[in-house]
């Protein structure tokens, strides 16, 4: 195996748990809210999208979202609720899809950029863009934090199938 | 960059966010279950305790957590509801401490090499992701880091208990 089989077997199985957690539920249930600070399902689907975002950007491939939409979900963002600014579930799960499909075209590619420095030299930051020195430091900090992420959707999705919406 | 990193860098990640989550949450608190039918911290955590082990076992390592609460832990246990049968929180993170210790000192001397070769002893009772070490190391990794993303809900769900936290 090389690095990008690695890469390819993590954000498959980012990509298997996202896809069953959103399976079924619509906008309303994705602004549901759990006990205390921690996040709803809209603000970390947009947040997972932002960093895959940041990738995609660092590895000079297609980026999928619009500016405004970056904004809302980046690094240190405002809790999303009911009333609050923010990306329709639809497009969300969307965008997981087309990054997800870009990622692992290229990853499937087995590219020799992964050591290759990152261009600090951008309009905008997102996610971890333009922040780490390599694509591999970049990508190998990010699988953690997608990862994560990604576990915090189990009990949202608990939350939306109980749920009277 | 080694393919020891990749791991090694999610380990690390993985355990400050189990330290963090765990901070004055006692045993109690390890029990408090959210809405729905998702897992409290206690089977949270002895399930990455075991799976911790898994990845010892892997390369050749004693198990770190109590042979006897494996079962309670494990891939399709029943959910833990109550303080009759588990096991104490303390316990659980003893075990967690002593195989990131053992997993970080280790894949810090990993070469390419040794992560390509076959797991060193026979992990099949834990559903195994093919016969490499690396194979398998992608796979535990992430899961453990995808059930530590279950710790943040949780940890929350302690701070209101407490009377801290409420948005």
């Amino acid at each position: 195996m090389n690095q990008s089989d690695i890469y390819k077997i993590i954000f498959n199985r980012n990509q298997n748990a996202l896809m069953n957690a959103v399976d079924g539920l619509t906008q309303s249930h994705s602004l549901l809210q759990l006990p205390g600070d921690s996040n709803c399902m809209n603000w970390i689907l947009g947040h997972i999208a932002v960093y895959r975002d940041g990738l995609l950007m660092d590895a000079g491939l297609d980026e999928h979202m619009l500016k405004d939409e970056v904004e809302i979900y980046g690094p240190g963002s405002d809790a999303i609720d009911v009333g609050s600014t923010c990306v329709e579930f639809d497009r969300l799960v969307e965008l997981i899809e087309l990054s997800y499909a870009t990622l692992d075209h290229w990853l499937s590619s087995k590219p020799d950029s992964f050591d290759n420095k990152v261009d600090k030299d951008v309009k905008y930051r997102k996610g971890y863009g333009a922040y780490w020195d390599t694509i591999n430091e970049h990508i190998s900090q990010m699988i953690a934090h997608e990862s994560m992420h990604v576990g915090e959707l189990s009990a949202l999705r608990e939350l939306a199938l109980i749920s009277k919406i | 960059m080694r393919k020891n990193k990749i791991f090694l860098t999610t380990l690390k990640i993985c355990q400050v966010n189990i330290e963090k989550s765990v901070t004055d949450v006692s045993h109690k608190m390890s029990i408090l279950q959210l809405p729905g039918n998702s897992n409290c911290m206690n089977w949270i955590l002895g399930h990455i305790a075991v799976y911790r082990d898994v990845m010892l076992m892997s390369i050749g390592m004693d198990w770190c957590f109590r042979s006897n609460s494996r079962d309670l832990y494990a891939y399709g246990s029943d959910p833990i509801v109550g303080d009759g049968n588990c096991v104490q929180l303390e316990q659980i993170l003893e075990a967690i401490n002593e195989s990131f210790d053992i997993l970080n000192k280790w894949l810090e001397g990993a070469s390419n090499e040794s992560l390509s070769s076959n797991t060193m002893k026979d992990i099949s009772v834990f559903g195994p992701k093919g016969k490499s070490l690396e194979e398998n190391f992608a796979h535990l990794i992430c899961h453990e880091a995808i059930h530590v993303g279950e710790l943040t809900p949780l940890r929350e769900l302690a701070l209101v208990s407490a009377g801290k936290g409420w948005k």
